[in-house]
C-alpha cells in the first residue's frame, strides 16, 4: 500500500506526456477521419529531432522540444501529402492500411540515418526529490510542466482561434464547414501538421526520462491508441483523460502484475471500452 | 433574373440521374417554393446549386455569374447560402461559435452576430450553450441565422419546417418572409406544400426530376387538380 502514491505520481506523469502524442492522433482521426498509424514514427522522429538538437547542436530540452515538434510537424505533413492523401478518398480503411505502411518507412529511415544504438539525451544530473515519502525528479516535474502547458495551448487554440475553431468545426461536420467557406484542405494540412508536431513532441519527453533508439514510438503506439480509445475517437479533451487512465492504469497495474505485462493495460482498457462504452469516455466531441 | 437555372441534369453518380432537364428562377426577394412528391428532386436541385452534387450539367448562374463547375466554398462566397434539412448546426459547438462559423468569410463576422443576437433574442439568450442542446426549433432558427451571418443574396432552404412544432413553424416562416423582405431571394424545399404555397411568391411543382407546373402559390393552392393530386384533396 505504501506503493500506491508513488505509482499514482509516476502514472499522472506518464499519463501527461502521453496525452500529448495521444491529441495528436485523435485529431487527425477528428478532421480526416481515419486512424494514423504512422503517429509511432512520428514520434520516434521528434525524439530524434530534439536529440539531434540537444546532443549535436548543444539546445537546453525546451528549445530541444521545439525542434521536434517543428520538424515531426513537417515530416508528417510531407509525408501525408505523399502518402496517404491520395489514398484517403478510398476510404477510411485504405489509409489506416497505409499509415502503418508508411510508419514502418519512415522508422527504417530512422535507423538508416541514426543506426539501432539506443542514445540518452544530455541533460543535467540532479539528484530526485523526496516529498512526503513520495520519490520525483526534477525532470520528471519539468515535463509534466511543459506536457501541461502544451496541453493548455492546444486547448487554447481550439477554443479561442479563428483556425482552431475551424478545425473543430470541420471534425464536427465537414460538409456543413464547406459550405460555410471553411477551406477542408488547408484546414486538414494545419492539423495534421500540428498533430505530428504533437506527436514529435510527445516523443521527445516520453524519451527525455528514459533513452531512444528507433523503436521508441513504436512502444508507445499501443497505449496512444488506447488513450484515444479510451477517451473517445475524435475527442481531444477525451484523448488528455483516456491518457491518464492508461498511464495511471500502467503503474498501478505493477501492483498485481510484473512490468513485463505493464502493456497489457492498455489492450484491457480497449476491450473493456469497446465492450461497455464504445463511443469512449466523453463520446465524439472534437473539444 | 437575379438566379437562373436552366435544363440542369444531374445526381449522385453518372448512373443516378435524379434531376432531368429542371429549369428555377427567382427574383430578387421573391419566395420561390420548390414542391412535389418524394423522389422528385427537389432537395437534389439544392444540393445542385451549392456545388455538392457530383455530377450536374445545365446552366445555374447568380447576377449573370455561373454557379456550377465551382466548388461549394466559392459557391457561398458568391452570396449562396444553404440550410440543409438534417445536420445544419455545429452540434458540438456553442450557438455563438456556430454564428463565427457562419461568418467564416463574412467581411465584419462580430457586427453580424449583434444583428442576429438582436433578431433572434433566443439565440442570444442560448449563446453559450452547444447547439446539440438546443430545441428542434431553436436548431432550425440557429441554422437560418449560420446562413444569414453572410448576408446572402440567395437562401435555399430544405424542409426548413420538418419536425417542427405548428406554431414554431409559423415563426419560422414569418422569419423567411422577413429575410426575404431584404431583397434576398429564397428557394424553400418543403414536404409540407400547402404551408409552403401559401407563403410563397411563386412555386414550381416537380415530378421526377422534371418541372411540371409553375405559377403563383395562391393560383397553385387554389387549383382543384393540384390540390387533388399533390396537396392530398
Amino acid at each position: 500500500m505504501d506503493l500506491i502514491p508513488q505509482l499514482l505520481v509516476n502514472g499522472i506523469i506518464s499519463g501527461a506526456l502521453l496525452a500529448i502524442p495521444a491529441i495528436g492522433f485523435t485529431a487527425i482521426f477528428a478532421v480526416l477521419r481515419f486512424p494514423n498509424f504512422s503517429v509511432a514514427s512520428l514520434a520516434t522522429i521528434g525524439a530524434f529531432a530534439g536529440y539531434a538538437a540537444n546532443v549535436g547542436l548543444g539546445l537546453p530540452a525546451v528549445p530541444a522540444l521545439v525542434a521536434a515538434f517543428m520538424v515531426a510537424g513537417l515530416v508528417g505533413l510531407a509525408s501525408d501529402e505523399i502518402a496517404l492523401r491520395p489514398l484517403r478518398p478510398y476510404g477510411a480503411l485504405t489509409a489506416a492500411i497505409a499509415s502503418i505502411a508508411l510508419t514502418i518507412v519512415l522508422e527504417n529511415m530512422v535507423r538508416f540515418g541514426f543506426g539501432n544504438d539506443l542514445r540518452g539525451y544530455d541533460l543535467p544530473l540532479v539528484r530526485d526529490w523526496r516529498i512526503m515519502g513520495v520519490r520525483v525528479g526534477p525532470q520528471q516535474v519539468q515535463n509534466l510542466a511543459l506536457a501541461l502547458v502544451i496541453m493548455a495551448g492546444v486547448f487554447a487554440a481550439l477554443k479561442f482561434s479563428r483556425i482552431g475553431k475551424a478545425m473543430r468545426a470541420v471534425a464536427d461536420n465537414p460538409t456543413l464547414a464547406e459550405l460555410k467557406g471553411i477551406d477542408p484542405v488547408r484546414v486538414g494540412r494545419l492539423t495534421v501538421f500540428v498533430a505530428m508536431g504533437l506527436v514529435g513532441a510527445g516523443g521527445m519527453l516520453l524519451g527525455l526520462g528514459t533513452s531512444i533508439d528507433p523503436l521508441t514510438g513504436f512502444r508507445f503506439i499501443l497505449p496512444i491508441f488506447a488513450a484515444a480509445v479510451v477517451g473517445g475517437l475524435g475527442s481531444i479533451p477525451g484523448a488528455a483523460l483516456g491518457a491518464m487512465v492508461v498511464g495511471i492504469g500502467e503503474e498501478l497495474s505493477l501492483l498485481v502484475l510484473s512490468p513485463a505485462y505493464k502493456s497489457a493495460v492498455g489492450f484491457i482498457a480497449i476491450v473493456l471500452v469497446l465492450a461497455f462504452r464504445p463511443r469512449g469516455l466523453l463520446g465524439e466531441r472534437a473539444y | 433574373m437575379m438566379f437562373q437555372a436552366t435544363d440542369v441534369v444531374g445526381g449522385y453518380s453518372a448512373a443516378d440521374e435524379i434531376l432531368k432537364g429542371l429549369t428555377i428562377t427567382a427574383d430578387a426577394g421573391e419566395i420561390v417554393a420548390i414542391v412535389g412528391p418524394n423522389g422528385a428532386g427537389k432537395s437534389t436541385f439544392l444540393k445542385a446549386v451549392t456545388g455538392v452534387l457530383p455530377e450536374l450539367k445545365g446552366h445555374i448562374e447568380l447576377y449573370g455569374t455561373k454557379l456550377n463547375g465551382r466548388r461549394p466554398r466559392q459557391i457561398a462566397q458568391m452570396g449562396v447560402a444553404y440550410v440543409p434539412q438534417e445536420n445544419n448546426v455545429f452540434a458540438t459547438m456553442t450557438v455563438r461559435e456556430n454564428l463565427e462559423m457562419g461568418g467564416y468569410i463574412a467581411s465584419d463576422p462580430a457586427q453580424r452576430i449583434s444583428e442576429m443576437f438582436e433578431r433572434f433574442p433566443i439565440l442570444a439568450e442560448k449563446r453559450g450553450d452547444a447547439a446539440r442542446t438546443l430545441s428542434g426549433g431553436q436548431r432550425q432558427i440557429l441554422a437560418m441565422a449560420i446562413a444569414m451571418m453572410v448576408s446572402p443574396r440567395l437562401l435555399l432552404l430544405d424542409e426548413p419546417s420538418a419536425g417542427l412544432s405548428p406554431i414554431a413553424a409559423t415563426q419560422l416562416f414569418e422569419t423567411i418572409r422577413e429575410i426575404a423582405a431584404q431583397q434576398v431571394s429564397v428557394l424553400l424545399v418543403e414536404q409540407n406544400a400547402m404551408d409552403a404555397l401559401n407563403m410563397c411568391d411563386r412555386a414550381y411543382i416537380l415530378t421526377a426530376g422534371q418541372n411540371h407546373v409553375t405559377g403563383s402559390g395562391a393560383h397553385l393552392a387554389a387549383d382543384p387538380d393540384i390540390r387533388r393530386t399533390f396537396l392530398g384533396g
